[in-house]
């Protein structure tokens, strides 16, 4: 477990080197997805998206449907940001659960901390990733 | 009558003793109702249960109403609480002040009053003061036990969480006597006008704790909307509110100590993202609103960590 930690982290330092969280172009579809009609799925998000801004947005005046209709457009836009980056995440749910039994259990492998900063931060790039500009 | 007359209508006049001339489902959560009225030509706010299942540890509206009672009585600024309306249509409900005052915590944070950080520290020193004795019902227990056992409930493994909760449980400060805590004191969920501090409002969550819990929350990132650099509420510095508070209590809180609390904040927001996530997940409320809670945990996920990177 200990080994493949480290081994987890190195391989989430090189990818952050490669920068393929950043420069992946928005409208590439991902290598070996399916080939579809277009609009492909993100395509399809992209133009509810678009709707919600531009058509329903402006002639909304209850301020609680506007806040519903924004945090509907943050729901789309994650799902979007995620679709288009597939394999994002540093660990795996088993990896994840592993991790979480061991750390109750006491059991703290000692680069534990800065493994999971890395690991948050690559949920982040898709939940949020203007979030994690504070921290730079 | 004007607007929309709920069914219990006739039955919200019986109780109250009063005629109600107009009543309006206000828009909002849907685990209680909040509907303004005009009885007798005074506004009142009917909070009622809604249909879904109550958050855990929440207090029963009966019991909220007792300690909005107690904290009036301790000359704290809530809403006056008018009548305990048992149940209304099948569910509990009481009738409170309606109150006005800006409650969003973005719009406070861009123009705070004057001195409202001591009003906010005269208010928590005030809700401190509650006796206890009557409000047996107040819940009190190990605050990190509770985390564990609410994160099991989630389902989902989050090892950031976990580390959190470690970490609190490594370096946990010698534990203060408990006091009555309001349980969400923050930006928020309080009312705000031009002169300061108006209101404390939503006292769904009061419990017995060590007051650092309560005096601690308002410094959590997520509550500082935006004005991440201040870190009392993102619209002042900690120390004034935080003198004026030992002042008023005899307690001697450093702003170091708040450290600790800071990071059980996060894990406790982190927490509360993800089990209200749930309420959408398993049906129970459906809506968008809860569900992108769930990818919102990660938020304070990384901020706990790095509170504890630099408190090593």
């Amino acid at each position: 477990m200990r080994r493949r930690l480290r081994w987890l982290l190195q391989a989430v330092k090189a990818l952050r080197r490669a920068s393929i969280f950043k420069n992946r172009s928005k409208r590439q579809p991902a290598k070996g997805s399916p080939a579809s009609d277009r609009p492909s799925g993100p395509e399809l998000i992209e133009a509810v998206f678009e709707f919600l801004s531009g058509e329903l947005l402006p002639t909304l005046e209850d301020h609680r449907m506007k806040f519903r209709t924004l945090v509907a457009m943050n729901a789309l836009a994650i799902a979007r940001r995620e679709l288009e980056a597939s394999n994002n995440l540093l660990l795996s749910q088993e990896d994840a659960a592993e991790l979480a039994r061991r750390i109750r259990a006491g059991d703290v492998p000692d680069d534990a901390l800065p493994l999971l900063k890395e690991h948050v931060a690559a949920k982040l790039r898709i939940s949020n990733p203007a979030y994690l500009e504070k921290y730079e | 009558m004007n607007g929309a007359a709920a069914p219990w209508a006739d039955e919200l006049e019986a109780r109250l003793g009063r005629r109600v001339t107009s009543m309006r489902l206000l828009p909002g959560g849907a685990s209680k109702e909040a509907w303004a009225i005009e009885a007798d030509g005074e506004r009142l706010l009917v909070r009622r249960a809604g249909g879904g299942v109550i958050h855990e540890g929440t207090l029963s509206l009966e019991n909220e109403f007792q300690v909005l009672e107690a904290a009036l009585e301790a000359g704290v600024k809530v809403p006056r609480p008018v009548a305990y309306l048992g149940e209304l249509g099948g569910r509990e409900a009481f009738a409170m002040e309606l109150v006005e005052g800006e409650t969003i915590g973005r719009r406070i944070v861009r123009d705070p009053p004057p001195g409202l950080d001591v009003d906010l520290a005269e208010e928590l020193a005030k809700i401190h003061s509650i006796s206890s004795e009557r409000l047996p019902f107040l819940r009190s227990g190990d605050i990190v036990e509770r985390f564990e056992h609410e994160l099991d409930t989630v389902g989902e493994p989050h090892p950031a969480i976990e580390y959190g909760l470690w970490w609190l449980r490594e370096h946990r400060p010698e534990s203060l006597p408990d006091v009555v805590s309001h349980g969400d004191f923050r930006l928020g969920n309080v009312a705000v006008s031009d002169r300061g501090l108006a209101y404390v409002l939503d006292w769904e969550f009061a419990h017995l704790a060590d007051p650092r819990e309560d005096v601690g929350w308002p410094l959590v990132r997520a509550w500082r909307f935006g004005g991440d650099e201040r870190r009392l509420g993102g619209f002042a510095r900690v120390d004034l509110y935080l003198e004026t508070y030992n002042a008023l209590t005899g307690g001697e809180i450093s702003e170091s100590d708040l450290d600790w609390w800071e990071v059980l904040g996060n894990v406790k927001w982190g927490i509360g993202c993800l089990t209200q996530c749930r309420r959408h997940l398993t049906g129970v409320d459906r809506s968008v609103e809860y569900a992108v809670l769930g990818r919102m945990a990660a938020e304070m996920e990384y901020e706990l960590l790095d509170l504890i990177e630099k408190a090593a």
